[in-house]
């Protein structure tokens, strides 16, 4: 029984023997070369994409916009003329 | 190295943020790659991970509005980018019963363990290191989030508890609840083992 607790406190005393480590020169240049390997992975894009991908979306968001306007338009038409051909044969219906 | 509290930092990368980056290299790379180590418990991969830390930071560190600490703030960039290295490699390495990573009830093999490679640990404690570790991969993931910051990197429960976004009287919980999950588990292994 001894033995047992002996052997969990050792084991869990482990944590006091886990030293702090000191990070490699190759990592720290790595992380000072950060801001540089952004910069060009930012430049990789060229500009010309950046615009061609920024007209395209407003074109499409533009095409959008006035095929919903027409189509309002077509539904509210359509439906000025059921309510006349209503009206026309509920006349007929009277006669 | 001149000691800049968190407030003149946030003013510094707004005019400079290169320099204010290379400042948070200085004071925060060390800290960050041993609590990578200590989650992933192999330098390559705290590493890789360490850099993905300071990337974030570098690309949010103008942005940043200091509601938190800057430590807390990327003591919680670096939890997650292990939490999330971690769960990539197990699920790029699943196959039969060595499954989910979360499970608080399972003796998993997790992959830290087969690839155990802590540069902090000596040659004549690794293999009761590989113990505890295994152990302490038994335990619900906040409650080894919990216990590694406080026993390994010493964070009072203060910061664990604002990292986590959780109280101080709940941090105190995960740690009870975390040693005596230990103890059982320990206790395990001594008797399948019979040391």
């Amino acid at each position: 029984m001894e033995r047992k607790e002996h052997w969990i406190d050792q084991t869990l005393a482990t944590e006091k023997f886990i030293q702090s480590v000191e990070p490699s020169n190759e990592l720290m240049m790595r992380l000072k070369n950060i801001p540089n390997t952004i910069s060009e992975s930012y430049d990789k894009i060229p500009k010309k994409v950046v615009w061609a991908v920024a007209a395209s979306i407003a074109i499409l968001v533009c095409m959008n916009f006035i095929s919903l306007k027409e189509y309002k338009q077509s539904s509210s038409s359509s439906i000025e003329t059921t309510e006349l051909l209503d009206s026309h044969f509920s006349y007929l219906k009277q006669l | 190295m001149i000691k800049i509290d968190d407030i003149s930092l946030l003013e510094l990368a707004k005019s400079n943020k290169d320099k204010a980056f290379n400042y948070l290299i200085v004071e925060y790379s060390k800290k960050v790659f041993n609590t990578c180590v200590n989650i992933l418990r192999n330098k390559e991969d705290a590493e890789d991970v360490t850099q993905e830390v300071f990337t974030a930071v570098y690309l949010s560190i103008d942005t940043f509005e200091g509601k938190s600490k800057l430590s807390t703030w990327i003591y919680s960039i670096a939890l997650n980018k292990s939490k999330e290295f971690l769960r990539n490699k197990t699920r790029k390495k699943r196959f039969g019963i060595l499954t989910t990573i979360e499970r608080e009830d399972s003796h998993f093999m997790p992959d830290q363990v087969i690839n155990f490679d802590h540069p902090g640990v000596l040659l004549e404690n690794k293999e009761r290191a590989e113990v505890f570790f295994q152990a302490l991969d038994q335990l619900a993931e906040n409650q080894k989030t919990a216990y590694t910051l406080h026993k390994i990197e010493g964070v009072s429960y203060i910061e664990i508890a604002e990292i986590m976004e959780t109280s101080v009287s709940s941090v105190e919980s995960l740690m009870f609840r975390a040693k005596k999950k230990l103890k059982e588990v320990l206790t395990d292994y001594f008797e399948r083992n019979e040391r």
